[in-house]
């Protein structure tokens, strides 16, 4: 099996492995931070922990940070080796990573807020049943292992594996509208719910959304080996 | 889609170490292409269309069976590592390697239907219809003015000395010179800066209307601001020529061209759309060379 360095290095000059090589190692750091951010936050959903949704918030800006560094890598690589071939692809590929792990970790932040919300003053209100939960913590360990694993390809840049989890995607989609129709019960049940019932469809639609990256993520990979851009089908038909 | 793509058969000798592309990660395309020139080798509207050209320096074989089209007002860029018969290539398609002695050329390269190569074609009509800017600027040491004029007079292509006049400073002004010199048209040539001295070469190619110029590395002596004149004119010039650069800058063939040649050890390795060659290209060596993966 191939890893990455098998793909990012191999220059004449050595310093352009080392250059792409860091690059991909900030995206695996940027993702695992991500990734805790995820993790973090459903963990704070399971056990309603303010605690530790909070630091999940006080977090947020380390993956920001470290969108801005990799940003300014990727233009400063781009200016001094005009990258083309595979290498191009590398850099198109890191570069749009970079954004959709940032977003990842507002999703994170989404959710915690939304356990702020739900069980930040819980003595005054009352708490959400386990039922009402329960859609949203399976959803979450859907995602958060789509998201593993979204990442792991850029350890290993398979693009068979990244085929795999792209199709895994609709799995996600399809627990999202799912939720949303039981969740709609909820509010029929009793009205006092609606409060819960939109953070937890607010939380819903974030996993949603962190599933949609881990695609993303994906589809770079298939890019980046191949050449192959297989984002968006109907639009390139259409195109044709 | 790749037999589809692999649209004539070359002939990558079995000496090729195609061993990296086998140990590749992630290859792009299969590069199971042993024998095979990848890429589309022929246009719709060949200018100059080539099939099964060699030369041969004595016992050395520096082209081998190269089969490519060039496309009416295209530039065709062709890259490739010192010594791979890129430019000995290019010089075949004026019959410039005639000159160099115990160099043989075979094989067909077909201009208006008639084959370049054959018995009784006259050269110097060839060079005007194929001509040819070099590496280094090489103006004659004469007067701007005659540097231009002097191709148009041998050929007969002026009648008089108003016709040559008109010759001489359209020519310039295609060139993207005029404005530099026309006042000091009688000044020598070798006065002229390099950039302006590599436009003067270039009004002087085109002074005898040609219809394919041939670039031998022509910006390698340049800085960057003339660089990216003559680049400029070069885009210029496409609308009217068919145009073949050899050049050794990567970034300057993803610039200037339309189609890019990659040639390795003699052999033509791929030829495809320069936006191909350089984001997706389909055989491995290709790639190992532009990523400076290469040796």
């Amino acid at each position: 099996m191939s890893t990455s360095a098998d793909y990012l290095e191999g220059h004449t000059v050595r310093r352009f492995d080392g250059d792409l090589t860091n690059l991909n190692l900030m995206v695996l750091e940027m993702g695992g931070l991500a990734v805790e951010q995820c993790r973090d936050a459903l963990a704070a959903l399971n056990a309603g922990d303010v605690v530790l949704a909070a630091r999940v918030l006080e977090r947020e800006d380390q993956v920001d940070a470290l969108e801005l560094e990799l940003d300014e890598n990727i233009w400063w690589l781009v200016g001094k080796r005009a990258p083309v071939g595979r290498d191009l692809r590398v850099v198109v590929a890191v570069s749009k990573a970079v954004t959709d792990l940032e977003r990842v970790g507002d999703e994170a932040a989404r959710i915690a807020r939304s356990v702020k919300a739900i069980y930040g003053d819980a003595r005054e209100r009352r708490r959400p049943g386990d039922k009402l939960l329960r859609d949203v913590q399976s959803m979450g360990r859907i995602a958060l292992k789509v998201l593993e694993e979204a990442l792991a390809l850029y350890d290993n840049f398979d693009a068979d594996k990244a085929r795999a989890l792209i199709e895994r995607d609709r799995e996600l989609d399809e627990e999202f509208a799912a939720s949303l129709r039981r969740v709609s019960t909820f509010l029929l049940e009793d009205a006092r719910n609606v409060g819960h019932v939109v953070e937890v469809v607010m939380m819903a639609k974030a996993l949603e959304r962190i599933g949609d990256h881990a695609r993303n993520l994906a589809e770079y990979v298939v890019y980046l080996i191949g050449g192959t851009d297989i984002r968006h089908p109907h639009a390139r038909a259409q195109a044709q | 889609m790749e037999s589809q793509a692999i649209s004539m058969k070359g002939n990558l000798d079995e000496q090729h170490d195609l061993s990296r592309a086998r140990a590749a990660p992630a290859p792009t395309v299969s590069r199971e292409t042993r024998g095979q020139t990848v890429g589309e080798l022929r246009s719709q509207s060949a200018r100059m269309r080539c099939t099964g050209v060699n030369v041969f320096y004595g016992e050395k074989h520096a082209v081998k069976n190269v089969n490519i089209d060039l496309g009416n007002n295209e530039v065709l860029a062709m890259i490739g590592p010192s010594g791979c018969g890129k430019t000995t290539f290019l010089r075949c398609l004026n019959r410039m390697n005639d000159t160099v002695s115990g160099c043989r050329v075979t094989g067909e390269i077909v201009m208006d239907g008639k084959d370049i190569n054959a018995r009784g074609v006259d050269v110097v009509p060839l060079r005007a219809q194929v001509s040819m800017v070099f590496q280094k600027p090489n103006p004659f040491p004469k007067s701007i003015w005659e540097n231009v004029a002097f191709g148009p007079r041998i050929h007969g292509l002026a009648q008089n000395k108003v016709e040559l006049d008109e010759i001489v400073v359209n020519s310039l002004q295609r060139a993207g010179l005029w404005n530099e010199v026309k006042d000091r048209l009688h000044e020598p040539g070798t006065g002229l800066s390099g950039g302006q001295q590599q436009r003067l070469c270039i009004a002087r190619s085109i002074a005898v209307h040609p219809e394919v110029i041939l670039m031998d590395e022509p910006c390698s002596a340049l800085d960057p601001i003339a660089t990216a004149r003559i680049e400029e004119l070069i885009d210029e010039l496409r609308e009217n020529y068919t145009i073949c650069i050899v050049t050794h800058s990567m970034q300057q063939a993803a610039r200037v061209s339309q189609r890019t040649a990659y040639f390795h050890l003699g052999d033509l390795i791929e030829v495809g759309d320069t936006k191909q060659i350089f984001t997706r290209p389909q055989h491995q060596l290709t790639e190992d060379y532009i990523t400076g993966r290469f040796g």
